[in-house]
C-alpha cells in the first residue's frame, strides 16, 4: 500500500510568539520549529499501516530549506522517502497549498493520503478536505481510529455527542486527530540515517495566494493575572469577563 | 627432650595418592576458571589500568582487612570468622606442604607449638563462623539471602572439613600421645574419647575423607559462589577510579550500535563483575525499588545476568565454532525485564554497600541506552521529556524563551549584564520552571545578594544539564545538551560554578569533562556554609524544632557531601536536630532519580510516600532537603498522605533565606 | 448594492444551534452595512417549520433543501447543495459557524468554488467594501487580519464570539426550495455511537472543567459535571484526583496524562503543579478557583477567584446557564 503523508514545519507554539517589524508576520528569530504535531499522528499511522501490510511511505511538504528538517524528522521516524515542494514564501490560503500538493501527489502512486487535522501555525483545518475536492477523493477528517482492509477504510471520528463510523474506498484522504496513536520517538539510528538521506526537491510556481494578511497583532497578553475577587460575589464578574473579554463562553 | 613436631602423613599409607587427587582437583579447577575467563573475554574492551598503588591498597584493606564486609557488623563478623579461619588454616596447610614436599623444616619446636595453638584457635573460629552462617541462613532466614542448593552444599562441606580436621588432630593425639598435646587444646580435650586402637582406624578413614572433601572443595570453586574467593578481590583490584556519578560516554558518530542489547556488548570488566557476586544481598536490602515492591532487585539483576552470560555466552561460542550465525538475543525482555530496567532510581545504594565493588548502575543505564537509542522502547512518559529536551531544552517542554521568567522582579544579574563573575550560578530546569524549586532559586538569590557574592546566571540561554537524558539512556540528547552548555559556559568569564541541584552538580562536575568542559563546581550548600564560616552570612534565629535532613542520593552517596547541609541546619535548630532512621550512606532515595521523577510509578508502593512516612514516624516537623527533585517528591508525598500540618518539607536555601 | 451573503445553518432536534443564530445575526449586520441580502440555507429532512425561523434573525431569503438522504450531515451532498445555492443566488460571501460540521464543510465548499477560506474568525469588518476578517494564529498567540482576493469568499465564525440579535418576528423572508442534486457519495456514515451521557473526551474538548484534590471525593465531581453539561465541556482531572480513584486515567490532564489546548480551561481545587501545567499551559484562557491564594495556579491563571469551590462552582454554573439561555 502506498501511503503519502503531508506534513508541515511550524513554529513550536511553546515559544514566545512575537510580531515582526512588518506587523504582518511573526518574528522568526529565536523560534524553534517542529513538525506540526497533528502531522506526527499521520506519520505514525502511515508507519503502522506499512508495518502491517508493506508498501511505500512518502512524506511531502511545502516550504523553504528549513522545512527539510520536518522531512528529516519524518524520515527518522521511518518514512521511506521525502519530497519538498519548494516555496520560499509562506502560503496563506489553503486552496493554493492543496493544489500544490495535489500537483505532486497525482503523479505518484497513492492509496492513502494522511495528514494532521490542523496545522498549529495558522490554526487551519482546511487542507485535507480541500485536497479531497481538488483530487476528487473521499476525505474523512478528525479521525481517531483507522482500519484499512480490502481497498476500503473504516474510520472513527469523534464529534460532539459521540463517534461517527465512516467508510470510504481507497484511494482516500484521512486527517489525523489526537488520540489516533502515540507517535514513536525516532531511534538514534533513524536520526543518523535521516541526516544523510536525500530529499527530493521539486520546483513549483510561486502562486499568488488568494488570502493576504494585512496586519498581525498580539492578543492581550496573558501576563495579566486577574484575581477577580473572593467567593461567590466574584462569580458574576468572572462570567462577564469570560464572555466579553476572553470570549470563551 | 623430644622436639615438638609431628610426623606428616603419620598413619597414612599410600599418601602419595594425594598428588593424584590434587592434580585432578586442579585440572577441574583450572577448567572451571578457563570456562569463566572465556566468557569474560566475549566482552568489549575496557581500560582498568593505572592507580596500581591504590588498587593494591583496596585489596589489602577490603579483601585482606575485610573492611567493606564489616560495614554490616553482624554478618560481617560472621564472614571475618570464616575468612580468617580459612586463611590461617590455609597457611597452615601450606606450611605442612612445604615441609612435606620441599623439606623446609619449620614445624618444629616453639614455632610448632604456637603453630598448633593458633591453628586450633582459628579452626574453632572457622567452625563457629560456619555454624553462625548456617544459623543465619536457615534459621533466621533474612530476606536478602536466597535459599539455593549451592549454599546447602558449601556450608556443610566446609563444616565437615573443619570438624574432620579436628577429629584427625584428636585421633592422632589419642594414638600418639605427644607431650605437647595441650598446645592443640581441642584435640587434647577430645582425645580421651578414643582408645589408641580406635583412634588409628578412625584416623586413617577420616584422613582420606578429609582429603577427598578438600579436593572436592578445590574443584568446586569455579563452579559455585566459592569463586568469589578469587574474583571478589580481583574485582576490588579492578575498581573504577572515575567519580562514581560519571557514566560512560558513547562515540555516537562512529558507533554502529548504542548501549547493550546482547550480553557480549558489556565490557569484559562488566562481565567479570557478575562473577564477583556472593549473593550477600546487601544491595537488595538498601534498594528503594526493591523495598517498594518493584520487580527490580540489584542482586537478582546481577545473578540473572550471570546466568544469562553462561547460557548465552556458550551459545555464541558454539555458534562461532560451528560457523553458524547465532540468532540475536536481547537481554531486555529475556534475562531482565523492562520493568526492572526502568525501576532503577540510580541512587547508588547498591554500589555503596556492595562489599565487592560490583557496578550495578552502569549496566542498567547501558540496557536503557539500547532500548532508547536502538529500539525507541521506553516508558511513554519519556516521550514528552525527550521532545521537551530537544525542542525547548527542558524536560517539561515549556517554552525555552520563558526560562528566564523567574528572574522578573528579582535582583539577579545575568552574565550578559556582567562581564566577569566569581560564581556562575547554574540554575537548572527545576529552578527556572518548577514553582517549588523557583522558591529555592529566589531564596538562594537572596542569600547571594545578602552575602555580596559576585555572581551571574545564564538566563534564557541556559539549557538542561542533561541528567534526565543520560540517566534514562538517551545519550544522544544528553550530548547535544552538554555540548551546548559547555560552549555557553566557556563564553563566560568566571571562577567557579555553583548549582542548586545535585544532579546538575554531578553532570557538570563529573561528566562535562568528557566533552572538554572542565569546571570547578560547588553545590549551593557548600557555598552557603563557606559564606557562613567567612562571616558573610549571619543566621538569625535557631528556632527550628524537630528538624531533620534527608540526604539526597546525588549529594551523599555520589559525592560524600553529608556534612555541609547538616552544619547549616544545625545553626538554625536549637538542639532539635535528629537523624532520620536511614541517613548518610543508608539514606533512602526520594524516588526521583534516574529520570524516574518524570515517569509514572504504578508498581508497588510509592517510594516518596515511604520516605515521608519514615520522617513522620520519627516525629520530624521540618524535613530539609537540598535537591529540587527531593523537594517536589517529598512535598507531593506530604500532600498525598494528608500530612500537611504535621510535617513540612523545606529546601535548605529557603530555611536560610528566612533567617538572614 | 452588495452581492448576497449566504449563511449555511445547522440544526439539531428541530432547533437551530446557537452558533447558526450567531452567524445569521452577524450576516445581517454585514448585509446592512453593504446593502445586500442575507440568504439562509437550511438543509435537512422535514425542515418546513425550521425554515420559518431564519427571517427572525435577519434572513431575507430562505433556501430549503429538504430530503430524506440529507437528514444528517453528508459532506458530498452538502457540498453540492451549497455550491448550487451559491451559483443560483450569485452570492459572494458564504458564512457558516466553525462547528464540527462547518470545519468539515467549509473547505470543501471553498475548493469547489475556487474560493479563499478564512476559518475560525473572531471579527468581521467591512472596510470600504473590502471585508476584513480577524482570526487567531499560532495557538491564539497572534491575531491576523486578512482579506480574501477570490471572487467568492468563504468564512467560518468561531462559535460563542458574535452576539445573537434579538429575534424580530415582524420580519419576513421568502422561502424557496432547492432541489438536492445527485452526487457521488464518497464517504458513507455507517454508524453513530452516541456517547454515554454527554461524556466528551478531554483531548478534543474546547472547554475543560478540571477538578483536583480539593474536590475531596468522587461524588463531588458532580458539581463539575453539571457545569460541563451547561458548557458542553469535558471534565478533566489532575493526577491527584486520578490517583485517589475519583476519576479515570483517561480524564487526567498533565505531563503523565493528556496534553490539551482548549479555548477555556477551568481548574477547581487544584494547585497547578508543574506536571499539570505542562499538560494544559497551551489553553487560551485559564480560570482557577482555589481556597489558597498562594497556590501556584493563582499566579498563572488569567482569571481566578479565591474561594471555596463548593460555593463558587455551583454559582458559576447558574450564571453560565443564564447566559446560554
Amino acid at each position: 500500500m502506498d501511503i503519502i503523508t503531508c506534513i508541515k514545519e511550524v513554529p513550536d507554539t511553546e515559544t514566545y510568539i512575537k510580531i515582526g517589524p512588518d506587523q504582518k508576520s511573526i518574528n522568526e528569530a529565536n523560534v524553534t520549529f517542529i513538525m506540526n504535531p497533528y502531522d506526527e499522528y499521520a506519520v505514525e499511522e502511515a508507519l503502522k499501516i506499512q508495518e502491517a501490510g508493506g508498501g511505500e511511505t512518502t512524506a511531502v511538504t511545502i516550504g523553504g530549506e528549513r522545512a527539510n528538517e520536518a522531512l528529516r524528522y519524518a524520515l527518522a521516524m521511518g518514512m521511506n522517502k521525502a519530497i519538498r515542494i519548494k516555496q520560499e514564501k509562506a502560503i496563506a490560503d489553503g486552496l493554493t497549498f492543496a493544489r500544490l500538493l495535489a500537483n505532486v501527489i497525482k503523479d505518484m502512486p497513492h492509496d492513502l493520503i494522511l495528514l494532521g487535522k490542523e496545522t498549529i501555525d495558522d490554526g487551519s483545518t482546511q487542507i485535507g478536505p480541500m485536497l479531497g475536492e481538488v483530487m476528487d477523493l473521499p476525505c474523512i477528517t478528525m479521525v481517531t481510529k483507522l482500519d484499512v482492509a480490502d481497498g476500503k477504510v473504516i474510520a472513527e471520528r469523534e464529534v460532539s455527542g459521540g463517534i461517527e463510523v465512516i467508510e470510504a474506498s481507497l484511494p482516500c484522504i484521512v486527517t489525523a486527530q489526537k488520540g489516533l496513536n502515540e507517535p514513536r520517538y525516532p531511534s538514534l539510528r533513524g536520526k543518523m540515517m535521516a541526516k544523510k538521506a536525500e530529499i527530493d526537491e521539486r520546483e513549483a510556481p510561486g502562486d499568488e495566494s488568494s488570502i493576504e494578511i494585512v496586519a498581525m497583532s498580539s492578543p492581550p497578553s496573558r501576563g495579566e493575572v486577574k484575581i477577580v475577587g473572593e467567593g461567590v460575589e466574584a462569580v458574576p464578574e468572572l462570567i462577564r469577563l469570560l464572555k466579553e473579554e476572553a470570549k470563551v463562553i | 627432650m623430644e622436639t615438638p613436631t609431628r610426623e606428616i602423613y603419620w598413619n597414612i599409607q599410600g599418601h602419595d595418592l594425594i598428588y593424584l587427587f590434587f592434580a585432578l582437583a586442579m585440572i577441574i579447577f583450572g577448567y572451571g576458571v578457563y570456562r569463566r575467563i572465556r566468557l569474560w573475554k566475549l566482552g568489549q574492551p575496557e581500560n582498568r589500568s593505572g592507580h596500581i598503588a591504590q588498587r593494591i591498597w583496596t585489596v589489602l584493606k577490603d579483601a585482606i582487612g575485610q573492611m567493606s564486609v564489616m560495614r554490616d557488623r553482624t554478618p560481617g563478623s560472621m564472614h571475618v570468622m570464616i575468612f580468617s579461619g580459612f586463611v590461617i588454616l590455609f597457611i597452615g596447610t601450606l606450611l605442612v606442604f612445604l615441609q612435606a614436599d620441599f623439606s623446609v623444616q619449620i614445624l618444629f619446636g616453639q614455632f610448632y607449638l604456637w603453630f598448633s595453638l593458633i591453628l586450633d584457635l582459628f579452626g574453632l573460629i572457622f567452625i563457629f563462623g560456619i555454624l553462625f552462617a548456617l544459623f543465619r541462613r536457615y534459621v533466621l532466614r533474612p530476606d536478602r539471602l536466597n535459599i539455593i542448593l549451592e549454599d546447602a552444599i558449601i556450608l556443610p562441606l566446609l563444616l565437615i572439613i573443619g570438624i574432620t580436621g579436628f577429629l584427625l588432630e584428636t585421633t592422632r593425639i589419642a594414638a600418639t600421645n605427644p607431650n605437647w598435646a595441650e598446645w592443640s587444646p581441642v584435640g587434647y580435650w577430645m582425645a580421651g574419647w578414643f582408645t589408641p586402637e580406635q583412634a588409628i582406624t578412625i584416623h586413617k578413614i577420616l584422613w582420606w575423607g578429609h582429603m577427598a572433601l578438600t579436593m572436592v572443595f578445590i574443584a568446586y570453586i569455579p563452579f559455585s559462589k566459592l569463586f568469589h574467593m578469587l574474583i571478589s578481590p580481583t574485582n576490588m583490584y579492578l575498581k573504577s577510579f572515575k567519580p562514581r556519578g560519571e557514566l560512560t560516554t558513547i562515540d555516537i558518530e562512529n558507533s554502529e550500535t548504542f548501549g547493550v542489547s546482547d550480553i557480549t556488548e558489556f565490557t569484559w570488566k562488566q562481565l567479570l563483575d557478575l562473577d564477583a557476586c556472593t549473593q550477600c544481598g546487601r544491595c537488595q536490602d538498601q534498594c528503594p525499588a526493591y523495598n517498594s515492591e518493584k520487580p527490580l532487585s540489584p542482586k537478582e539483576i546481577i545473578l540473572d545476568l550471570q546466568k544469562h552470560l553462561t547460557k548465552r555466552g556458550y551459545e555464541l561460542i558454539k555458534a562461532k565454532k560451528m560457523k553458524t550465525d547465532p540468532e540475536p538475543k536481547q537481554i531486555a525482555g529475556t534475562a531482565v525485564s523492562e520493568d526492572e530496567i526502568w525501576a532503577c532510581t540510580t541512587c547508588m545504594a547498591c554500589q555503596e554497600h556492595c562489599p565487592v565493588v560490583i557496578e550495578h548502575v552502569q549496566k542498567i543505564v547501558d540496557l536503557r541506552r539500547s532500548l532508547v537509542l536502538m529500539d525507541s522502547k521506553f516508558p511513554q512518559e519519556l516521550n514528552l521529556v525527550f521532545k521537551g529536551l530537544e525542542t525547548n531544552s527542558n524536560p517539561w517542554n515549556m517554552g525555552a524563551s520563558s526560562r528566564a521568567d523567574w528572574l522578573e522582579g528579582l535582583n539577579v544579574p545575568t552574565v550578559a549584564e556582567k562581564s566577569e563573575v566569581d560564581y556562575l550560578w547554574f540554575v537548572g530546569c527545576a529552578g527556572a520552571f518548577d514553582d517549588k524549586a523557583r522558591a529555592t532559586s529566589e531564596a538562594f538569590a537572596k542569600i547571594l545578594n545578602k552575602a555580596g557574592v559576585n555572581y551571574g546566571v545564564l538566563g534564557v540561554d541556559e539549557q538542561c544539564c542533561g541528567d534526565p537524558a543520560r540517566r534514562s539512556g538517551n545519550e544522544y540528547v544528553f550530548q547535544m545538551l552538554a555540548q551546548a552548555n559547555i560552549e555557553l559556559f566557556q563564553s563566560v568569564t568566571f571562577k567557579k560554578i555553583v548549582t542548586t541541584c545535585p544532579h546538575g552538580y554531578n553532570v557538570i562536575r563529573n561528566e562535562y569533562p568528557q566533552f572538554g568542559g572542565k569546571f570547578e563546581v560547588l553545590h549551593h550548600t557548600e557555598l552557603i556554609l563557606e559564606l557562613i564560616r567567612e562571616g558573610k552570612l549571619e543566621i538569625k534565629g535557631n528556632d527550628l524544632a524537630s528538624a531533620s535532613y534527608h540526604d539526597s542520593c546525588y549529594l551523599g552517596r555520589y559525592h560524600g557531601i553529608y556534612q555541609p547541609p547538616r552544619e547549616i541546619l544545625k545553626t538554625m535548630t536549637h538542639g532539635g536536630f535528629r537523624e532520620l532512621k536511614r541517613h548518610h550512606d543508608k539514606s533512602y532515595c526520594c524516588g526521583g532519580g534516574g529520570a524516574r521523577f518524570f515517569m509514572e510509578e504504578d508498581i508497588g508502593s510509592r517510594i516518596n510516600h515511604q520516605r515521608i512516612q519514615e520522617a513522620a514516624d520519627g516525629e520530624i516537623q521540618t524535613l530539609s532537603v537540598a535537591c529540587p527533585f527531593c523537594l517536589t517528591m517529598l512535598q507531593d508525598a506530604v500532600k498525598e498522605k494528608d500530612l500537611e500540618g504535621s510535617i513540612e518539607v523545606k529546601e535548605i536555601a529557603q530555611l536560610v533565606a528566612d533567617r538572614i | 448594492m452588495g452581492k448576497p451573503i449566504l449563511v449555511v445553518t445547522e440544526h439539531t432536534n428541530g432547533e437551530f444551534r446557537k452558533p447558526s443564530l450567531e452567524t445569521l445575526s452577524e450576516a445581517r449586520r454585514l448585509a446592512d452595512q453593504a446593502g445586500s441580502k442575507v440568504i439562509a440555507l437550511v438543509i435537512g429532512s422535514g425542515v418546513d417549520d425550521l425554515s420559518k425561523i431564519p427571517s427572525q434573525y435577519g434572513a431575507d431569503v430562505v433556501l430549503k433543501a429538504d430530503a430524506d438522504q440529507i437528514s444528517a450531515y453528508s459532506p458530498d451532498i452538502y457540498t453540492a447543495i451549497v455550491e448550487t445555492a451559491v451559483q443560483s443566488q450569485n452570492t459572494e460571501i458564504v458564512l457558516m459557524p466553525a462547528t464540527d460540521q462547518g470545519k468539515d464543510l467549509a473547505p470543501r465548499v471553498a475548493a469547489r468554488l475556487d474560493a479563499a477560506l478564512a476559518d475560525d474568525c473572531l471579527v468581521l469588518e467591512l472596510k470600504e467594501d473590502v471585508l476584513e476578517a480577524e482570526r487567531p494564529m499560532y495557538a491564539g498567540k497572534a491575531i491576523a487580519r486578512v482579506i480574501m482576493k477570490s471572487g467568492v469568499k468563504v468564512i467560518t465564525l468561531r462559535p460563542n464570539v458574535c452576539a445573537v440579535s434579538a429575534p424580530d418576528s415582524s420580519r419576513t423572508a421568502s422561502i424557496e426550495s432547492l432541489t438536492v442534486p445527485d452526487v457521488k457519495i464518497k464517504t458513507v456514515l455507517k454508524e453513530f455511537k452516541a456517547a454515554e451521557g454527554t461524556k466528551l473526551d478531554v483531548s478534543e474538548a474546547d472547554i475543560i472543567v478540571t477538578g483536583g484534590r480539593g474536590l475531596k471525593d468522587a461524588d463531588n465531581f458532580k458539581l463539575l459535571e453539571d457545569m460541563a453539561d451547561v458548557l458542553g465541556a469535558a471534565v478533566g482531572a489532575t493526577r491527584a484526583a486520578v490517583d485517589a480513584g475519583w476519576r479515570p486515567h483517561s480524564d487526567q490532564v498533565g505531563q503523565t496524562g493528556k496534553t490539551v489546548t482548549p479555548s477555556l480551561y477551568m481548574m477547581f481545587g487544584a494547585s497547578g503543579a508543574i506536571q499539570h501545567w505542562a499538560g494544559m499551559s497551551g489553553a487560551k484562557c485559564i480560570v482557577a478557583v482555589n481556597k489558597n491564594p498562594e497556590a501556584p495556579i493563582m499566579e498563572k491563571a488569567d482569571y481566578s477567584i479565591v474561594g471555596d469551590l463548593f460555593e463558587v462552582a455551583p454559582a458559576m454554573t447558574e450564571a453560565i446557564k443564564k447566559i446560554k439561555g
